[in-house]
């Protein structure tokens, strides 16, 4: 998935890995649910929003620190989810696989975003990072995996509140909720509960840095 | 790779005894703060603690407060939903404890956001008068298929009202809740069989298309 250089197209490959989103929608509408999915609330109103934005002004230099910084954090998942489903951590089962398949295409979703995005505001795109990983087994591979995105949950969620920019706002929250959503996924696969607290607690720059430290080569 | 966890000292530990998760969660105001202390979670204790605002912060804490009960109203609705399901009493453990933890969690929220709006000197909405048809705690497939519209209408209203959301102390605690509803959403959808993470991209709700999606639950 290359740079595209515009923000839907890399929302659409997303939704598209994943062929039970139909039905998932159309469960929805069975249940009266159906204006919600009208338009796609997310082409529509948040990312094409903050293509706009993004073309009309520049971000305050917080704003642009903070997306080079989450910019960082998605190449390492998707780094990460790309050795995982291209065998390096060992031979996934079907559903291991399919969970690896599915966060890579999310996780480099965020990355080709976020590469459209800080130039479009004015920024300069950080490089992709020399990444390590340790020698995983499908076991460890989802254990780190849940260490991972409770990270990425916990720094999106720290960073939140200094964010200026309304778009930037918003691409930070539809990409927030969405690392939460693997973070429950990943415990899900691991067999442990999807949410154990009620408030989920974010994190520090030092926090977030200290936690995916041992992956920066 | 034991070290990798130890070094970056983040919780991993995969057996949470669901039995003691209900007390440990807590659902009173005291224990909620008490839980935001051991987070290290200053701000979210301090949103509910009643901390002392600038004046200039008056105009800004209205919106502030508006969405805030919009939460409220949503948090009740979500808790009274899996608090009638847990009494019915009729699903697989499975599913009986996807209902109780996150109905325990809802509670949470509750009792969050009523002394937050408090602290910011609004009045908490009252909880709503709910109509929720028995058909939907029939069975499990319809208890799930409603929870999951619930759970990604929740993860939409905050994402939504995020942005227009001004004090820092109600963003943290915002964040703090939309990446718990966010799970269960993600929890709710593969105890259903669906994608657990259907997008790239969560949703950004307007008041309008929550209310749509959650308006036939209203009395």
């Amino acid at each position: 998935m290359a740079n595209n250089g515009a923000l839907a197209p890399s929302t659409r490959s997303g939704r598209n890995m994943n062929e039970t989103t139909v039905t998932a929608q159309s469960r929805r509408g069975f249940l009266g649910k159906a204006a919600l999915l009208g338009g796609g609330a997310l082409a529509a109103g948040g990312l094409g929003a903050f293509a706009e934005a993004a073309r009309a002004q520049s971000a305050p230099a917080s704003d642009l620190a903070i997306l080079n910084f989450a910019l960082t954090l998605e190449y390492l998942e998707a780094e990460f989810y790309d050795r995982a489903r291209q065998g390096d951590f060992g031979n996934l089962n079907t559903g291991v696989q399919r969970f690896a398949e599915v966060l890579y295409s999310h996780e480099q979703a965020h990355v080709d975003t976020l590469n459209a995005t800080i130039p479009a505001l004015g920024g300069t795109p950080v490089r992709k990072p020399a990444l390590k990983f340790p020698k995983l087994t499908q076991k460890t591979f989802v254990r780190t995996s849940i260490v991972l995105e409770q990270t990425g949950v916990g720094a999106y969620g720290g960073a939140f509140p200094s964010l200026k920019l309304k778009a930037v706002k918003e691409a930070a929250l539809a990409i927030h909720s969405v690392e939460a959503r693997h973070a429950a996924y990943a415990r899900l696969v691991a067999g442990t509960l999807p949410a154990n607290v009620a408030f989920f607690s974010p994190l520090t720059k030092e926090q977030v840095l200290k936690r995916a430290a041992p992956f920066f080569a | 790779m034991t070290e990798i966890f130890v070094h970056k000292g983040i919780e991993v530990e995969t057996e949470v005894p669901v039995g003691s998760l209900a007390e440990e969660l807590g659902t009173t105001r005291d224990a909620f703060l008490k839980r935001a202390a051991i987070f290290g979670g200053s701000a979210v204790a301090a949103a509910s603690v009643g901390m002392v605002l600038p004046q200039s912060a008056f105009a800004t804490k209205k919106s502030d407060l508006a969405i805030l009960n919009f939460a409220l109203t949503l948090e009740y609705l979500e808790s009274s939903f899996y608090a009638i399901a847990v009494g019915k009493g009729r699903f697989s453990p499975r599913v009986e404890q996807l209902a109780k933890v996150i109905r325990d969690h809802e509670i949470a929220h509750v009792k969050a956001l009523v002394p937050t709006i408090k602290s910011l000197g609004g009045t908490p909405v009252k909880k709503p008068r709910f109509n929720f048809p028995p058909s939907i705690f029939a069975d499990e497939t319809t208890f799930l298929q409603t929870a999951m519209a619930l759970e990604d209408t929740g993860v939409g209203a905050y994402n939504g009202a995020g942005p227009a959301l001004t004090l820092r102390p109600v963003k943290e605690a915002a964040a703090s809740i939309v990446a718990v509803e966010a799970m269960h959403a993600s929890w709710v959808r593969g105890v259903a069989g669906t994608a657990p993470a259907p997008a790239s991209f969560d949703e950004l709700l307007t008041d309008d298309e929550v209310l749509a999606a959650a308006g036939p639950f209203f009395a």
